[in-house]
């Protein structure tokens, strides 16, 4: 016997933490200066940046309104031809496989830099992934409740970077934006900053499940905020601690803005390595997403049954691990493809396709009056 | 993947294990006792064969009509059975023309009429009286008398505001307990005989309209498809009501303490007692709810609860990860602890033979060891064993240089913070992934213990009971409930 569980369903709330977890990460621990397109006004770019996604939101509630339906890569499906479709949701899987492994590796990066320095590379990267692969077997509202659970993280981060702007360390006189370059030119140099909202893809997979009470946009719009927020937050802080040049040469500056703040005497010697773990728990979270996103999209690409939802996420886990443990360990990340398949995928196609379905009839609407004609 | 492993079965009874094939081989189970008291006596002698404890008295009233009289001697009350049915009936001489004329003779407070031989039977074994009067049809006499204890102070779940008075081994006892504790008409009750051999009866309690309705309907039908011989424990039917009987989790508690049942009650769970067992099981429950006690409301502070509250869940935090925190920060990461504290915990290594790992499991070995032992033995000899125990680990094992005494610390305390836990199946539960944990901590330290703990929670966000989510109101977030498992409304 089934039971209805009044439980089952994915309201605001968690809607809310799933978009910001979906982006937050990566971005937040190699903010600001690890770009090599950045120039000084970093805390102003991020600002700049968050309105190519906030034009995503705008679209995509245009098409959900015209064509009342929430999910997005099915109205496409049903109003394009199969081999767009195709090429579409193809292009979409291998950049989040793409994007898997390169979380991965940074991953590795940080932990091999500050936790294992002697521990291989596919040990960590191996690991991380089965454990993920584990944990996302479980299935979307587990990981849902799970970032719910775990989102207190993400509070604690921004309130310690809200004390950071209090302490002695922090100088206003480092703040001030240099804007000697031109204005197309700081654009240009923005489009690194665009990218690290473009975890929000995953809501294309995401949003049939929620709720369908629960208007979307609203807290989509407020996470996304947040998200601009909590980068705008770190940029100034550690423009204020460290000063353009110093920031420069670090990789990870929040990390080391920890740093700044331990206390020898305290319970932790070095609160940084403290903050590590709460770095690998949002690159858990983050790989948990988009494992899901790209089961959800393989999907669409090979029809499986629904109780082989397993096998997509194992099919996943064995193409990110093969990769990563195939290709070598990267001593400087060279963010600039990445950075410029994560804005195709994220922003360019999926802006496309909302064009696309917004220009295209609502279903149904004129095939009566051609059966009548 | 793995809803699919944690899947239960749905078997059908397997009927040649029952009883009733036995009794068919005798008697047809569905038909009607004949009227004859011979035929009876002389089906009975078969049935209960080779049963010293069955037993049989053979009269005759004035009139010469044959009275036969079975049941289990140890079952029933003699007494009331010669006061209340054999004396009347040797007494008055009246001509019974039907069964339903024995009501203005017998002074017993409740009997009916057999239905078949089946229903007949189960009566006698459970304790009642079958009075057959020759030519009329034979009646069940209720005069079960089982043996018993009265209610006694709860010997596991101590409190200290809590009511002193706990279950006994009698599952309808036990509902009449908690009908003093809640006078409502809507507190309803359903019984079962569980177990193809055993007939254990057992029973669900609930608060209707308290109460999710299909939350009911689905024990129903799982306590009425239990086909198994035997019912030892309400263990057992907790791990059968389960829908991931696999997890290390319990996705069901037990109790023996009515005012904690009352106020489950209340909070719409349902409540399953069996026969035999001084403990009941209460589903669905929560996370939350295995942190909780109905005597955190007796506090008269809201803030001692809160600080309770909030005390149980760190405590948890320390008992399960303490260990493994300190294997990684000892063995992976010992810069991210204070030089001083790094310089002590070296001094008190650099002795010992064994590795931080080894240590950790040694130690946490011996703990258990210490506990499971403590806990068989009778009281007096358990508290020696773990005054003794303690000495050993905590005094011998240091001198003799196989433990250092920072993991003496480390351990004692997380011992300590595991048993601020008011469920025993809690405990045990986090003592187990203890192990895990430290396990993994001792091969990739801080980076495989903050994922490990990660595969955790989704696992507990997984978990359901009776489709309730286990981590619910922290996920799917419910503020109003969480709010009020902290700070409850006046």
């Amino acid at each position: 016997m089934n039971i209805q569980s009044p439980y089952t369903r994915i309201g605001g709330v968690e809607l809310f933490t799933f978009t910001y977890c979906s982006a937050v990460t990566i971005g937040f621990i190699f903010l600001p200066y690890i770009s090599s397109e950045e120039i000084r006004s970093a805390w102003l770019k991020v600002i700049v940046a968050v309105i190519p996604y906030l034009l995503f939101i705008y679209l995509y509630k245009k098409v959900v309104t015209k064509h009342n339906d929430r999910d997005v890569l099915h109205l496409f499906k049903d109003m394009t031809s199969p081999w767009i479709y195709y090429f579409v949701i193809t292009y979409l899987f291998a950049s989040t496989i793409y994007s898997i492994f390169f979380g991965t590796k940074g991953l590795i990066i940080i932990v091999q830099t500050y936790l294992m320095q002697d521990t291989p590379q596919w040990t960590i990267g191996m690991f991380f992934l089965l454990v993920i692969g584990l944990s996302a077997s479980y299935g979307i509202h587990a990981i849902t409740r799970m970032i719910v659970i775990i989102f207190f993280h993400e509070i604690i981060l921004f309130i310690s970077l809200v004390l950071f702007i209090f302490s002695d360390d922090f100088k206003w006189i480092n703040i001030p934006p240099f804007l000697t370059v031109d204005i197309g030119t700081f654009l240009v140099s923005s489009i690194s900053e665009v990218t690290r909202y473009g975890g929000i893809i995953a809501l294309f997979a995401y949003l049939p499940f929620v709720d369908k009470k629960v208007k979307v946009f609203r807290p989509i719009t407020l996470s996304v905020i947040f998200i601009m927020f909590t980068y705008f937050l770190i940029c100034l802080v550690t423009l204020g601690v460290f000063g353009f040049d110093q920031a420069l040469t670090m990789l990870s500056p929040v990390t080391a803005l920890m740093q700044t703040t331990t206390s020898p005497t305290g319970l932790f010697e070095r609160l940084d390595l403290f903050f590590l773990t709460v770095w690998v728990m949002s690159f858990f979270k983050i790989g948990l997403i988009f494992v899901w996103f790209s089961s959800m999209l393989l999907k669409e690409i090979i029809p499986l049954k629904v109780k082989n939802y397993w096998v997509q996420i194992w099919i996943i886990i064995t193409i990110s691990t093969l990769i990563v443990i195939s290709t070598p360990s990267i001593v400087n990340l060279d963010w600039r493809p990445y950075n410029i398949n994560m804005l195709s995928y994220t922003l360019f196609v999926p802006v496309m396709m909302f064009l696309y379905l917004l220009i295209r009839k609502k279903q149904g609407v004129g095939q009566n009056e051609n059966k009548s004609q | 993947m793995f809803g699919k492993l944690f899947k239960k079965k749905e078997n059908n009874p397997i009927q040649k294990l029952s009883f009733e094939n036995y009794l068919a081989t005798v008697v047809d189970i569905h038909a009607e006792l004949p009227k004859s008291t011979v035929t009876v006596k002389e089906q009975m002698d078969i049935i209960f064969s080779d049963t010293s404890d069955f037993t049989e008295r053979k009269f005759h009233l004035k009139s010469g009509r044959s009275v036969y009289i079975c049941y289990f001697s140890a079952l029933i009350s003699q007494p009331q059975l010669e006061a209340s049915v054999i004396k009347p009936l040797i007494q008055n001489d009246v001509n019974f023309r039907d069964a339903d004329d024995l009501g203005n003779i017998l002074s017993v407070t409740k009997y009916e009429q057999t239905v078949n031989w089946k229903g007949t039977v189960e009566n006698i074994l459970d304790g009642n009286i079958v009075l057959h009067i020759d030519q009329l049809n034979p009646i069940i006499l209720f005069l079960a008398e089982k043996t018993g204890r009265n209610p006694t102070d709860p010997t596991t779940e101590y409190q200290v505001y809590g009511a002193k008075f706990g279950f006994i081994e009698d599952s309808r006892k036990n509902i009449g307990i908690m009908r003093q504790f809640i006078k409502d008409p809507r507190l309803k009750s359903r019984a079962y005989d569980i177990g193809v051999v055993s007939k254990k009866q057992a029973a669900i309690l609930y608060l209707e309209q308290y109460c999710q309705p299909e939350v009911v309907e689905h024990l129903d039908s799982l306590l009425n498809s239990y086909n198994k011989e035997h019912l030892q424990s309400i263990g057992q039917l907790s791990k059968y009501i389960s829908k991931h009987p696999n997890s290390l989790f319990p996705q069901a508690t037990m109790s023996e303490r009515p005012d904690l049942v009352s106020f489950a009650l209340v909070q719409g769970k349902v409540v399953i007692f069996i026969d035999g067992s001084a403990f009941c099981a209460i589903t669905p429950i929560t996370f939350m709810d295995l942190l909780e006690t109905s005597e955190d409301h007796f506090f008269l502070s809201r803030w001692n609860l809160l600080f309770i509250r909030f005390l149980r869940i760190v405590s948890m935090f320390i008992g399960t990860i303490l260990p493994a925190l300190y294997v990684s920060l000892v063995a992976f990461q010992p810069e991210l602890i204070p030089t001083t504290l790094t310089i002590s915990v070296a001094q008190a290594r650099v002795q010992i033979p064994l590795p931080a790992t080894a240590e950790a499991f040694l130690m946490m070995f011996a703990l258990d060891v210490l506990i499971e032992a403590s806990l068989r033995l009778p009281s007096f000899v358990g508290q020696t064993i773990g005054i003794v125990g303690g000495l050993v680990i905590g005094t011998a094992a240091v001198e003799a240089g196989l433990v250092s005494h920072t993991m003496v610390i480390v351990i004692a305390f997380t011992a300590v913070a595991t048993f601020t836990s008011p469920s025993w199946e809690f405990v045990s539960t986090w003592r187990i992934i203890r192990y895990l944990l430290v396990a993994i901590a001792a091969m990739l330290g801080l980076y495989g213990l903050v994922l490990a703990v990660g595969f955790l929670l989704v696992h507990l966000c997984k978990l359901d009971s009776m489709n309730k989510p286990y981590m619910y109101p922290l996920a799917p977030f419910d503020g109003k409930e969480l709010k009020a498992f902290f700070f409850p409304k006046r």
